[in-house]
């Protein structure tokens, strides 16, 4: 055990010498207040849209509020927007970075990276999450049941919705949101993974203007109302048509894995030819 | 330098790459209106003037404004930031001809990305579905509120004044939207939060988030070309598009001059 840990510390130390320019680049401080923002007028515009319809917020409890705005992706777009726009420069290919690589090796430095892009999209999961609930704490009551508003169907009506049977009746509103905030959550994971293989391959601004296309063209097929979208099985909107969640998330995860294991397959092949070059720097 | 400054923005792609967008998201969502009802025996909805403001009015191609508008301009001044080229730029030009030049180049190339794809989008459609007459088609007569901006152009032939007035609406709100993307070009030097920062803020402002904060509403900035207007309203968001260009390009100045001075 102490063995794998000594073995493991270097693939960690790796991956974590992200956090500190991370923290120390202004993209990150201003993104979070644009989230802070965020979450608060999606929770503040749902509820002011129950009391318009039905003079009272009140009919809607916390965790409800919670899961509606995981089935919506937090503002699927904005979101993934600024998670882009914080992730934008991953992995940071510093001198340090190329130094951890060097000490312990290209394998373990690279899933070191991809431990701290997990790590990043389920801290962000949670900040999201965290923002949302502090805002409508203040307007709904705390409870983790399923209301009556919400099982009527009535909910679904005021804030245009369809919202499955399979989650009113086999699952309780924090099951649910964990649920619904699983595509989200890999879909974050995924962006990071493609911004991982830009940077390898040593064009960065690829990968950000990939993803920027990929969620404008989402955003325009959505508009158009063509039946098949790119981000189809990557986010939350599949649950929107759903009838048999369970075979819907199996196939949402297997899309995922795809997809990642393909990027993952391409980085590995690219990192034993990949020339080993910091900033400024060629070794 | 505004010569110049034209000259550099309208042979880069990124002008006709945030044209081509929105003209695809305008377009792309007529045409799914075009294909749906063309098979159908209902053909109300297949006048160019439905076809051209459908998109506009039900669609989500608000959104796209900001960011059409931002990528046209903004991706040139952060990269003279960044490389401190800027510096070398003005002591050929002087300030005020730098910073005159840029924001009226940046204006004109937010105004030409969103008015001229709405200009083409009108284009396309008034050639594919035919022209508005309710004279001779008067199944495709559209009703607006009365009293509405659009209320009023429609007694014209063609109802031409509202394609005017959307393309104007449009292109002023773009050259708004690229001055503001210069103001955040030069305050966060920063190529990506130029283009980004923009679309927050617009967004923002659509879900009225002084009102929950604040308690008041600011004035709606798609007065401009939404249908709904009347025209007390047009004339307020005039105003305030007006006034707000203003303190922006007051802004850019400052920041500009301080950024040069001290960077």
């Amino acid at each position: 055990m102490r063995k794998f840990l000594r073995q493991s510390a270097g693939t960690i130390i790796a991956g974590f010498s992200n956090l500190d320019s991370w923290v120390h680049s202004s993209r990150t401080w201003i993104m979070l207040a644009a989230l802070y923002l965020l979450c608060m007028t999606n929770a503040l515009r749902d509820e002011r849209a129950v009391q318009l319809a039905i003079g009272s917020a009140a009919s809607l409890n916390l965790g409800e509020i919670v899961f509606l705005q995981g089935f919506r992706g937090f503002n699927f777009g904005l979101s993934t927007m600024i998670f882009l726009v914080m992730m934008s420069t991953f992995p940071k290919r510093s001198a340090y970075q190329e130094y951890c690589m060097i000490r312990s090796d290209r394998r373990k430095w690279f899933h070191g990276q991809m431990i701290y892009a997990f790590i990043m999209c389920l801290l962000f999961m949670v900040l999201v999450i965290l923002f949302t609930a502090s805002f409508s704490a203040f307007h709904f009551p705390l409870s983790f049941e399923w209301g009556e508003f919400i099982l009527s169907g009535e909910a679904s009506f005021y804030l245009n919705l369809f919202i499955p049977n399979d989650f009113l009746t086999n699952m309780t509103p924090f099951a649910a949101t964990l649920l619904v905030c699983l595509p989200t959550l890999l879909c974050w994971f995924s962006i990071c993974m493609i911004l991982m293989l830009s940077n390898l391959f040593d064009h960065p601004g690829a990968g950000i203007a990939a993803v920027a296309m990929l969620l404008i063209s989402n955003y325009i097929f959505i508009q158009a109302q063509i039946p098949f979208y790119p981000l189809h099985y990557a986010c939350s909107y599949y649950f929107y048509e759903s009838n048999r969640i369970g075979d819907d998330t199996i196939r949402m995860l297997l899309f995922h894995l795809l997809v990642n294991g393909a990027l993952y397959t391409v980085m590995r092949i690219r990192l034993w030819r990949m020339d080993i070059a910091a900033e400024g720097v060629q070794a | 330098m505004f010569r110049q400054e034209l000259k550099r923005i309208f042979r880069s792609g990124n002008l006709y790459i945030a044209l081509s967008a929105f003209l695809i998201c305008l377009s792309a969502s007529a045409a799914q209106i075009w294909f749906v009802y063309s098979s159908s025996e209902d053909v109300s909805f297949l006048s160019a003037m439905f076809l051209c403001f459908a998109p506009v009015f039900f669609g989500g191609t608000i959104l796209l404004v900001p960011f059409c508008a931002a990528i046209s301009c903004s991706q040139a001044q952060a990269d003279e930031m960044t490389s401190g080229n800027v510096r070398f730029r003005v002591l050929r030009c002087g300030y005020f001809r730098y910073s005159a030049g840029k924001m009226c180049a940046g204006m004109l190339a937010g105004f030409v990305s969103l008015g001229g794809a709405f200009a083409i989008h009108t284009l396309i459609w008034h050639l594919a579905a035919g022209p508005y007459d309710p004279v001779n088609r008067p199944d495709t007569v559209l009703q607006f509120v009365e009293g509405t901006v659009y209320q009023y152009y429609l007694q014209q032939p063609w109802a031409y004044g509202a394609y005017l007035h959307a393309i104007l609406g449009f292109g002023i709100t773009g050259a708004l939207w690229a001055a503001v993307s210069l103001l955040c070009a030069v305050l966060m030097m920063d190529a990506v939060l130029a283009a980004v920062l923009p679309v927050l803020l617009y967004y923002l402002w659509k879900t009225n988030f002084t009102d929950y904060l604040f308690g008041f509403s600011l004035p709606d900035f798609t007065g401009l070309y939404n249908d709904g207007v009347f025209w007390p309203d047009y004339w307020q968001a005039l105003i305030a598009h007006f006034l707000l260009l203003v303190i922006v390009w007051i802004a850019y100045g400052i920041v500009l001059k301080r950024r040069i001075r001290n960077a």
